[in-house]
């Protein structure tokens, strides 16, 4: 039986309680399970960046509880929140993920040094990293001087530095060209192939949803579909 | 290198030109404020010490009610008990002088004269007075001479070998009147001070005013300026204060103290505004390195980087750019204060004249205490850390997700 990573309750989100309230989400059970490969559809304003940056630790729901690996983050104090993401979840963002000045490896290496890893584990992690995204030639680069979707490739080993329990990507491919997006996204299938490396990611590219295992649909908040295109292969 | 430091090193060269600008304004600063401060204690030093040395010393023991009537009537007995209570207090050297005044004549040239008793081997290493002697030499001890200022002796035309007359009263209302052979002709660079004075020995000062054994002062000098304070109060404590009156050169020279305090307080103003120009340089600077990396921030945070450890680089940042600037100052400032200081610049016009009139040669004499310059840096550095505070309490407060999506 595969681990829970991810166990969301009645998950709601209400903006601006106060004044003008928008309800981001209604409602919602979610349960991801180690070596998942899943993707959060809907169309704009359908609530998955909401939900991703709940199940990620970046914003607390209004009502209901998320466990994730097997700790309720609201029990979490800030600076133990910020730990808790470093040790147990990946990010990679729509873009702009890196730090401008420091190269491939380096951007790698700053999550192991602030887990306290040493320079020898770091450098070694780092550079299979980049050998498992196809960059190791590109390992002295800084990021300005790659594409976006090298960029995207070297946020994805980022997130996988740290040995997260997941990796949450909001629209990781929203910046690319369709070429670029498919190779990040088999890149990424590949990962979680390979590795068991769980990825949740949001999307509205078609054929980014083509490559998913399991698809949870989003609507107006709620949780309108959820279906394994793929039988799950459990270890 | 510690990868945070290398982040912030190379965080601060984002921006190359407006980085370099941002120094250049604390170098330009921080020299100009070791510049300045430099030159004013230089001056403030050497007016004090030249003034201090001939005129009254760093402290003086009088009779009590002496200074506010400075009459031969007022002084005291030289006793040795007295000597013993201020050596014990650990100051550098005493020097017995007995000052009055007196009619000097020469042929039909008379002028009035302020005549000093000196004891020539214990003076010499004081005022250096020995060192300023153009002609001659000054008297030996118990040697019946004089030695006149410079212009003194042009006015009465009196030169080495020759004899002067001294007329005026003695101690206790007696009558002196003396004739003294001209020893010695010195040249004490103030022009008030040259048409002025003339040194006796003290004991045959003391035999000619009728005062044997009496002084009117006691010169305390102290080993440098700072010694002063701590020294006055020994010295206050130890004495008789019902006798003895201890007094400092900034009360025995108020004038001095008032213009040096003036003349600094102006300039701790030019260098406050100053400063205050360049914090808000500093304080510009690093706004915008931290509001335009806000997205940055926040994705650091997210991926689990302490906003504590994010607000040190942002400090380390902040704090590299000031110490290089004022790195940059101090090496370049403390060779040209140095070069000043052996060099002095020769002043002009009014101020030269201003400058004579308190008996000072017309220089402005750097100084070169490289205390000046490591209180210019800390005081930069500490504004610096100060304006820094600013971004790190900021940081302290960012969401993550607000950040990210800025
Ligand atoms: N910080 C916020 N304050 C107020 N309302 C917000 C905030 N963030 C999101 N919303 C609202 O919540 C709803 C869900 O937004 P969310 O960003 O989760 O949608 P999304 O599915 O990610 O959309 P997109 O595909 O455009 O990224 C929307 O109506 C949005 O306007
Ligand atoms: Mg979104």
């Amino acid at each position: 039986m595969a681990q829970t990573v991810i166990d969301a309750h009645n998950v709601s989100k209400v903006y601006n309680p106060g004044t003008v309230p928008v309800k981001a989400l209604t409602d919602v059970h979610l349960h991801v399970e180690e070596g998942e490969f899943t993707a959060l559809v809907g169309p704009s304003g359908s609530g998955k960046s909401t939900l991703l940056n709940i199940i990620g630790g970046l914003d607390k729901p209004t009502t209901g509880n998320v466990v994730v690996a097997g700790k309720d983050l609201a029990s979490l104090a800030s600076n133990k929140l910020i730990d808790f993401r470093l040790h147990h979840i990946g990010f990679v963002f729509q873009s702009f993920n890196l730090v401008p000045v420091l190269s491939a490896k380096e951007n790698i290496s700053l999550v192991m040094l602030m887990q306290g890893a040493s320079k020898k584990e770091r450098n070694l992690r780092a550079e299979e990293l980049l050998f498992r995204v196809g960059m190791s030639d590109k390992m002295d680069v800084r990021p300005g001087e790659l594409s976006g979707g090298q960029q995207q490739r070297i946020a994805v080993a980022r997130a996988m530095a740290s040995k997260p329990k997941f990796i949450l990507a909001d629209e990781p491919t929203a910046n690319l060209d369709s070429k670029s997006a498919a190779n990040l996204l088999d890149m990424m299938a590949e990962l979680n192939r390979e590795d068991k490396t769980t990825f949740i990611f949001s999307t509205h590219d078609p054929r980014v949803i083509e490559k998913a295992r399991r698809v949870v649909t989003l609507e107006d908040g709620r949780i309108v579909g959820d279906t394994a295109k793929t039988p799950l292969t459990h270890v | 290198m510690n990868m945070y430091l290398t982040l912030a090193w190379r965080n601060i060269w984002r921006n190359r030109r407006r980085t370099l600008i941002t120094m250049a304004s604390v170098f330009f600063a921080v020299l100009l404020a070791i510049i300045m401060r430099s030159a004013t204690k230089g001056v403030y030093e050497n007016m004090t010490d030249t003034m201090v040395r001939f005129s009254s010393g760093y402290i003086q023991v009088h009779a009590k009610g002496y200074w506010d009537e400075r009459i031969i009537d007022n002084s005291f007995s030289n006793c040795q008990a007295l000597w013993r209570r201020i050596e014990q207090t650990g100051v550098s050297s005493i020097v017995p002088r007995l000052e009055t005044f007196a009619l000097l004549a020469a042929g039909d040239k008379s002028r009035p004269v302020a005549i000093t008793g000196i004891d020539p081997s214990r003076e010499s290493g004081i005022t250096n007075i020995g060192d300023k002697i153009i002609e001659g030499r000054l008297p030996k001890n118990g040697e019946q001479g004089v030695v006149l200022g410079v212009t003194l002796s042009n006015i009465l035309r009196a030169q080495v070998g020759d004899s002067v007359v001294l007329l005026g009263q003695g101690y206790h209302g007696n009558m002196a009147a003396a004739l003294l052979p001209v020893c010695g002709v010195v040249r004490l660079g103030s022009p008030k001070l040259d048409e002025s004075m003339a040194y006796m020995d003290l004991s045959a000062c003391q035999n000619v005013f009728s005062a044997d054994s009496m002084i009117t002062s006691l010169s305390v000098m102290v080993s440098e300026p700072d010694a002063m304070e701590s020294a006055f109060h020994a010295i206050s404590t130890t004495v008789d204060t019902n006798l003895y009156e201890v007094m400092h050169w900034k009360q025995m020279l108020p004038e001095l103290d008032q213009l040096v305090e003036a003349d600094s307080a102006g300039h701790y103003i030019t260098i406050y505004i100053l400063y205050l120009v360049i914090s808000f340089g500093l304080f510009g600077t690093m706004l915008m390195m931290t509001r335009e990396r806000l997205h940055e921030f926040g994705i650091l945070v997210a991926i689990g980087m302490h906003k504590r450890v994010l607000g040190f680089i942002v400090v380390i940042e902040l704090f590299l750019i000031s110490a290089i600037g004022v790195l940059a100052a101090s090496s370049v400032g403390y060779p040209l204060v140095n070069w000043f200081h052996q060099h002095p610049i020769r002043v002009g016009g009014r101020v030269a004249d201003v400058y004579r009139g308190f008996g000072l040669e017309a220089i402005i004499p750097c100084s070169n205490d490289p205390t000046v310059i490591a209180y210019q840096a800390l005081l930069v550095m500490l504004v610096t850390m100060l304006l820094a505070t600013y971004p790190f309490v900021k940081i302290q407060r960012l969401q993550p997700l607000q950040a990210i999506n800025s």
